[in-house]
């Protein structure tokens, strides 16, 4: 299942962001060409000034543009870069050009300069991208200075690149911060939600868990003391036997020091303590049990057990079987299942069917695999392995 | 009719000892001659038994391979018997030179057997100890041949030895003498010859082991 982090919805809508400013620079880096391709001519006063303010943008925003795009990223360094490049260009490119012509849409560092502004919205919205927006006014209009002598309808379009290049960004980083701001706001939401759900599933497991033990005792130790306090009329022997169970139980319920209990142990335990009750002796021995096992593989191991102990009680003619667990270094688990009964022919196919079957399906849906071996008169083996 | 086996006790659970002595009582060849909660208890006691059947873990903590050291040395046949099957403590005693291990868990058929073979000389693999064998980690662990291991763990798990023997591809017989190998490994693992001393102690159990032999055959 593909579950979305928190952390992705500021990350994507900033992603988002910067693949809009890495167009909108591309894409006006092209009017001047394509005017000077289609024929347009401009009066210019020193050709140098234009053409290396063009060449410079150029290369800086192409540079930008790779680098936005393979990072996803804008830090300090590239907006500042960008500021001051965009200012350099203002200023050389309105210098370069003659009277009248640098306040038109013929000069190439106008557009471009737009875009810084754009993105100096998106990462230092307000005061930082208020003021390079007001910089690169500035250097806009120191840029075509000479010509604003001139009058008239300059004034006017000189006004209106000033307003582009600080009213742009100024509605780019309203509009970017409250995107980022929802963004966040999602993701907070998502991380809290998130946070309660594996709480409370915490929570539930525990008192599950508590629960669970509860029952265990009360079915079990604590039905068996009530019987004795009552003066329960069992044989000696029966009672001791119990009791050993119960001490069995209890034991592999507690953690001691040689091993970790695990709940595959005190699952394992409950099987035995079942079959005790119902007079099968169960020889259990574990070592190196693993320390974590999925639930759906714990359920699957000792609901095998169950069944091959139930088997033994059933069909094997005898009251004693043995129940041997170790655990490999890499987290396996082996567990045997074994009697000294009258076995069955392997070669018939009545003999273990049953048995193979309610079992092998049951491993082999948890990831596991199981083996039968039997033969007439030698008792009959039943191994389980996870993983297979 | 076999001769009586005559057996000592040693466990810290007055009760178990009561227990243990009428358990026994139902069979003929064998009686509880002496019983004592310590071992001290016990040498001090010099009671005239075969074998010993000895708790592993005693209240007065001391040290289950020692115990054993003690009344090996003082001539006796000693039988683990425990509640808890504590696999450390169980290896050192046998390479102590117990003669075997079992849990209380068993019936009174399977204890009488033990018994039996350890007072005629042999030992006794239980599965229980096949399974902390088959197990045992130690770095220090006699080393056994893949066959000898491939018997060992099919017969910890429960199985019997024919079963076991098939399980590992080998004949019955050679599979007994696999186990019987195991066995001897551990005891001999656990009888170094340090000093001169030590050596003179190891011909005088050897040949008292012979001797024994030479009686019972």
């Amino acid at each position: 299942m593909l579950r979305a982090t928190p952390e992705d919805a500021p990350a994507r809508t900033f992603g988002l962001l910067v693949h809009m400013l890495v167009g909108i620079r591309l894409v006006q880096l092209l009017p001047w060409p394509i005017a000077l391709a289609v024929g347009a001519r401009f009066m210019v006063a020193d050709p140098v000034l234009p053409l290396t303010s063009y060449a410079l943008q150029t290369v800086w925003s192409l540079f930008y543009a790779i680098r936005a795009l393979r990072t996803g990223t804008l830090p300090d360094w590239v907006v500042t870069t960008d500021v001051l490049v965009a200012a350099a260009c203002l200023v050389m490119s309105g210098r370069g050009w003659a009277a009248a012509n640098g306040t038109s849409w013929g000069n190439s560092a106008v557009y471009p300069a737009i875009g810084v502004a754009l993105s100096t919205a998106v990462v230092w919205w307000p005061t930082r991208a208020v003021a390079a927006g007001v910089s690169l006014a500035l250097c806009y209009v120191i840029g075509v200075l000479p010509e604003l002598r001139t009058g008239g309808s300059i004034i006017a379009s000189t006004a209106g690149n000033v307003l582009s290049l600080v009213g742009f960004s100024v509605v780019a980083g309203l509009i970017s911060s409250q995107l980022m701001r929802s963004a966040r706001t999602a993701a907070a939401t998502t991380a809290a939600m998130l946070d309660a759900r594996e709480r409370a599933a915490a929570q539930r497991a525990r008192y599950e868990e508590r629960q669970s033990q509860y029952r265990i005792l009360h079915d079990t130790v604590l039905s068996t003391l009530t019987a004795i306090a009552r003066g329960a009329d069992y044989g000696d022997r029966q009672l001791r036997g119990r009791c050993a169970a119960e001490a069995d139980l209890i034991r592999s319920m507690i953690s001691n020091d040689t091993e970790p209990t695990t709940s595959l142990a005190v699952e394992l335990a409950l099987v035995v303590h079942h079959q005790a009750a119902l007079g099968l002796r169960v020889h259990c021995q574990t070592a190196d049990m693993p320390g974590e096992l999925p639930p759906s593989v714990i359920a699957a191991l000792a609901g095998s057990c169950r069944e091959a102990l139930n088997n033994v009680a059933k069909h094997a003619g005898t009251d004693e079987a043995w129940l041997t667990a170790h655990g490999g270094p890499g987290g396996e688990i082996t567990i045997a299942v074994v009697d000294r009964g009258r076995g069955f022919d392997p070669r018939s196919l009545t003999g273990g069917l049953g048995l193979d079957r309610s079992i092998a399906a049951r491993m082999i849906e948890a990831g596991g695999t199981s083996f039968v071996d039997s033969e007439t008169g030698q008792g009959t083996s039943v191994e389980l392995r996870w993983p297979k | 009719m076999a001769e009586i086996i005559r057996i000592g006790a040693i466990d810290d659970d007055r009760m178990l000892l009561d227990g243990l002595r009428s358990w026994l009582c139902q069979l003929d060849d064998l009686r509880v001659i002496h019983v004592a909660t310590t071992v001290d208890a016990f040498l001090a006691a010099a009671a005239d038994v075969q074998v010993v059947l000895l708790d592993l873990n005693l209240r007065d903590h001391s040290v289950p391979a020692e115990n054993v050291a003690l009344l090996r040395a003082a001539g006796f046949r000693v039988l683990m018997v425990s509640a808890i099957p504590d696999p450390e403590h169980v290896l050192a005693t046998v390479e102590a030179g117990a003669a075997g291990y079992i849990t209380k868990d068993n019936d009174l058929p399977t204890l009488a057997a033990a018994v039996r073979e350890v007072a005629a000389g042999g030992s006794v693999l239980t599965p229980e100890l096949a399974f902390i064998l088959s197990r045992d980690r130690r770095p220090t662990r006699p080393r056994l041949s893949p066959q000898e291991q491939a018997v060992l763990t099919a017969y910890a798990k429960g199985s019997t030895l024919q079963a076991a023997a098939r399980q590992a591809g080998v004949a019955y017989g050679t599979a007994r003498a696999y186990l019987e190998r195991v066995k001897r490994k551990y005891s001999e693992a656990g009888r170094p010859t340090h000093t001169k001393l030590d050596l003179a102690n190891r011909l005088r159990e050897d040949r008292l082991e012979l001797d024994n032999l030479g009686k019972e055959t």
